[in-house]
């Protein structure tokens, strides 16, 4: 009997690890043109993942909760790319040697624009978000915000924005999976976005506090009135438009595919 | 592997999002088992009262609240039912929690007191007791020792549950796992620290409840 279990265990043990092996094989990713019918990896709710779903015939798309996610499932070697925002993929490639970027024209020609969004009708809110932006571009602050968190040498240096506030919260909500835009460093939660939400907050003469949660989740705890504001390198979509008002865009982005090398 | 360890864990204090995570962990479980073990006593008690009324209240409730999936009700909570309250994220977990709990130890409860023989209901009635004595005279003392493990049971289900808080944006403990995983790109040591320590606290509250058991076993020799 025992032996009978055993030889059924190795058994098992010999096929996942063909199995595994089989969806380890390298797929050739040049361009958009090679996508077709890939298992293809992508953050839930983001414009990569409206894309890909749009535009690629025969894909198997896999929504993770981050592109984090996707990026180590793809590591693993469970899925073939993963199509994400520019930034986040030159983060994730730096810490990960075994990935690379691979551009595509029809992305770089379809530039988003990432914004903040507001409740739809929070003028109140979406002004003070505006005046902050603006503020930034004009004083020379936002080129410090950009030098801070996308420095050429990689060495990313946290910028501390003073805010005396007293009394009183803004609900900043994110999904801190998203560097260098959001993510965790040490125990807390930074990033280009969040020292932009400590601007609008002391703009505002209140507190910050950050609720991180997940990317498909940002829209409807705008509306329930659970956070303030999204900063959260939201792209402007006209969808997204229909349920939240955006603030004026603060960065320009594209997708990009991450593969493995 | 232990140059590893301390890059994941210990490096920039990543440890201390994990007991913070543990701490809120253990929150919402224990104020959530205390809501829900008060609401299943009343609803309960409902539900095996003669009041048509009181029986469908407690009816209607456990139905819905266990038809449910938990992270589906919690979300609902969230975003629907306490949403024009503002309420902090962190008591509408624990408020959740307790409720959906509340459904699940009504039934366990219930089925305690329904166990009891009915000889024992008869010799109470008959020894000039009225219902109400006998209920909690004879009655729920017997059915407390009868529900000790199915209650045990739910309160360990209750804590691994918790686990999917971070859907409310609430940073518990598994939460803290995924923050670790997405900011040193390593997933085996966060979900196998979270897992063991999530495996500590169910072996201990078992062996807590154990204790409770033999106790009360006691009597019965």
């Amino acid at each position: 009997m025992k032996k009978v279990l055993l030889f059924a265990l190795i058994l098992l043990l010999a096929a996942s690890v063909c199995f595994a092996g089989g969806s380890k094989e390298k797929k050739v990713i040049n361009g958009i043109a090679d996508l077709e019918g890939l298992k293809i990896g992508v953050q839930t709710g983001t414009t990569g993942e409206a894309w890909v779903q749009d535009n690629v015939k025969g894909v198997k798309l896999n929504s993770f909760k981050s592109g984090i996610d996707a990026a180590l499932d793809l590591k693993n070697g469970a899925i073939d790319c993963v199509v994400i925002d520019e930034l986040p993929a030159q983060a994730i490639v730096e810490k990960n040697p075994g990935l690379a970027i691979i551009r595509a024209k029809e992305f770089s020609d379809n530039k988003e624009e990432y914004a903040i969004a507001v409740k739809k009708g929070n003028k109140a809110v979406l002004d003070v978000v505006n005046a902050t932006i603006k503020e930034l571009q004009s004083n020379g602050g936002y080129e410090k915000l950009v030098a801070a968190f996308m420095p050429a040498d990689g060495k990313i240096v946290i910028p501390t924005i003073a805010n005396n506030a007293k009394a009183g919260t803004i609900k900043l909500g994110t999904n801190a999976a998203f560097p260098p835009f959001e993510y965790v460093e040490g125990k807390d939660i930074a990033g280009f976005d969040i020292s932009m939400g400590e601007y609008i907050a002391a703009k505002a003469g209140v507190k910050l506090e950050i609720v991180d949660m997940a990317f498909d989740s940002l829209i409807p705890a705008l509306q329930a009135g659970t956070i303030d504001f999204i900063a959260a390198g939201m792209s402007i979509t006209e969808e997204r438009k229909k349920n939240v008002d955006f603030s004026i865009p603060y960065y320009a982005s594209e997708q990009v595919i991450i593969v493995r090398k | 592997m232990f140059q590893s360890i301390y890059d994941t864990m210990i490096a920039g204090q990543r440890y201390v999002l994990i007991f913070q995570g543990l701490g809120v962990t253990l929150l919402i479980a224990i104020c959530a088992i205390i809501i829900g073990t008060i609401l299943g006593c009343i609803l309960a008690l409902m539900k095996i009262s003669d009041n048509r009324l009181l029986k469908g209240i407690g009816t209607l409730y456990t139905t819905v609240l266990r038809g449910l999936p938990l992270a589906t009700q919690l979300m609902i909570f969230y975003f629907v039912v306490f949403a024009p309250l503002h309420l902090p994220k962190l008591i509408v977990a624990i408020l959740a929690y307790g409720l959906n709990s509340g459904a699940y130890c009504t039934e366990i409860f219930r089925a305690g007191i329904q166990g009891v023989d009915i000889g024992q209901t008869e010799a109470g009635r008959s020894l000039g007791l009225s219902k109400r004595q006998t209920l909690f005279k004879i009655i729920l003392p017997q059915a407390v020792k009868a529900v000790l493990p199915t209650y045990t049971s739910e309160f360990i289900v209750l804590i691994k549950e918790t686990s999917v808080a971070s859907f409310i944006a609430v940073m518990d403990m598994t939460k803290a796992g995924d923050m670790i995983r997405n900011a040193t790109y390593n997933a085996w040591i966060p979900l196998l620290t979270c897992a063991i320590i999530y495996l500590i606290l169910t072996l201990g509250l078992t062996k807590v409840f154990d204790i409770f058991e033999k106790r009360m076993a006691r009597s019965d020799r």
